[in-house]
């Protein structure tokens, strides 16, 4: 597969604080990739910096094989919703389907419609007035039915409910499905969309902690539960990620090696697979307690 | 070209601020204008009096209110729409033209309304009772040359110094509008001291068509200032 964002030696500086520390990572073209981290930890200004919203620090930044600073051919096929999109004054959801067929030849008008009706979106309001949960339709609806070659979701489920979310997966997967492009989504909610990721970039205070394939990382680390006496004495010499105690007993997700399994079995340890969701917290207390 | 123009329209879908709201303004200051000349006939003065007339003649109420409000406007038109417009994969530079394209129509229109509402005011004898709106000196009292030379020089300058203002808004934050205004109020100091010396000679010198010239000007630089702020302004900012 070829690459459709690469990114090299990415730094960003707000003056004495560091957004981005040298990333370097690739994103493959027809893919929906998990930006992944805690607040602050990068994910909007790497999206920001790859659709040219901002200017690097340092590092290059190449999409579809060019800079996309000032780039029409580039970001004439990316389209990046943020979290806290601004629109026009004045502008109802009417002038956004108006907007939006006009400015990407690939919008779907249908889709568009199917999107207004299936988040139950109020065309005679202004979209400013809207409520969060709207406003992040309103981001869901022009991110997807401009189907543009390189899309980007910032958060996209903010103030949605339950059923709202499994709607926006259910039709983010049917739309990719029937028409492939790269997608990069920077979620909190893993669990509820790691079944549509192919691949998953966790970043922590501005670095890459993780760049793998979904399934490779859900092999990471192991949960072991039991006693806790058992799980000190077999997790001595491996690197645990977290630790969780009630009584006597426990869990902890630990950075699975060949042995961790047979070992944590021969202590009667119940061993599992740590879901995408714990390795990804692990990671962000694991670093804290480290820097603290 | 296509996203230049994709730009201007996502400008004019605003109607309400592209087509109403300079047409209500003005309206507005002409009923403003007809009610206190209305009020000054009550008060016994013969406002239609060629000599009362030429007083009513000084009324810049029309130019204030439009400044005011072309300046908000271009503030408005550089920073509302740029973080959407940029969402959808616009370039800075194809925003600034597509910008720029909307003030050219924003000062076609005004243009056009105002020499509407003049014709109407002249026809009328001044809204029949000596009521001067747009037939003031500062718009040429009636003369087509000056007004044809100022009005559109002037729309386009206010436009533009409010986009610019914006602009300086989204990369500098709360400094950059103090900045410009600063700057502003030093170059009309700066040229108020080099005038002031020779004032009679400049007035000899000076016509309208100067005027115009230097609005054309200032709104040019304007824009340029505009497009240099906003190629290196952040979207997170808007």
């Amino acid at each position: 597969m070829t690459a459709a964002i690469e990114v090299h030696g990415l730094t960003k500086r707000y003056g004495s604080v560091i957004a981005l520390d040298g990333v370097t990572l690739s994103i493959e073209r027809d893919s929906i990739t998990g930006l992944l981290g805690r607040n602050g930890a990068g994910k909007t200004v790497l999206m920001s910096l790859i659709t040219a919203h901002e200017t690097p620090t340092s590092g290059t930044v190449r999409v579809l094989g060019e800079d996309p600073r000032e780039n029409e051919r580039v970001l004439g096929q990316t389209c990046f919703v943020r979290d806290n999109q601004r629109y026009p004054d004045e502008f109802r959801v009417p002038h956004l389907l108006d907007t939006g067929a006009r400015f990407y030849p690939s919008w779907d008008a249908d889709l568009a419609a199917r999107v207004v009706d299936t988040f139950e979106l109020p065309t005679d309001r202004d979209v400013r007035k809207l409520s969060r949960g709207q406003l992040s339709a309103v981001g869901i609806l022009v991110g997807l039915a401009s189907r543009a070659p390189l899309t980007f979701f910032d958060e996209p489920y903010l103030g949605l409910d339950a059923t709202a979310r499994m709607l926006f997966y259910d039709l983010l997967l049917r739309d990719y499905i029937a028409h492939p492009r790269t997608i990069v989504v920077s979620t909190h909610l893993i669990d509820e969309i790691e079944d549509l990721l192919s691949r998953v970039i966790v970043l922590d205070h501005g670095r890459v902690r993780e760049d793998a394939g979904v399934d490779e990382l859900r092999g990471r680390a192991l949960r072991l539960s039991g006693r806790m006496d058992a799980i000190e004495r077999v997790t001595a010499n491996h690197a645990v990620l977290h630790r969780t105690s009630l009584g006597v007993l426990g869990t902890a997700v630990v950075t699975a090696t060949t042995d961790l399994a047979d070992e944590a079995a021969a202590a009667g340890l119940t061993t599992e697979p740590a879901s995408l969701h714990e390795l990804v917290a692990a990671y962000g207390l694991h670093t804290k307690e480290v820097s603290s | 070209m296509k996203r230049v123009l994709d730009v201007f329209a996502l400008h004019v879908s605003r109607r309400s601020t592209t087509w109403l709201m300079p047409l209500w303004l003005s309206l507005g200051v002409v009923a403003v204008m007809v009610v206190i000349t209305f009020a000054m006939r009550l008060a016994g003065v013969d406002t239609l009096d060629p000599e009362i007339a030429d007083g009513l003649r000084n009324s810049q109420g029309i130019l204030w209110t439009l400044i005011g409000f072309l300046i908000a406007l271009g503030v408005q038109s550089s920073v509302a729409c740029f973080a959407f417009a940029l969402a959808l994969g616009t370039t800075r530079r194809q925003y600034v033209i597509g910008t720029g394209l909307y003030f050219l129509l924003q000062t076609a229109y005004l243009s056009v309304l105002l020499s509407l509402l003049l014709v109407l005011e002249k026809a009328t004898n001044h809204w029949f009772m000596g009521a001067h709106t747009l037939d003031v000196w500062a718009l040429g009292a009636g003369d087509w040359g000056h007004f044809l030379t100022v009005v559109p020089s002037g729309v386009l300058a206010s436009l533009a110094l409010g986009a610019l203002a914006g602009a300086s808004w989204l990369r500098f934050g709360n400094r950059g509008p103090l900045i410009i205004c600063a700057a502003f109020v030093l170059l009309l100091l700066a040229a108020i001291l080099l005038v002031m010396p020779r004032l009679d000679a400049f007035l000899a010198w000076f016509s309208v068509l100067w005027a115009g010239v230097a609005l054309v000007v200032l709104a040019a630089a304007s824009l340029a200032g505009a497009w240099s702020f906003l190629s290196r302004a952040s979207v997170r900012n808007a």
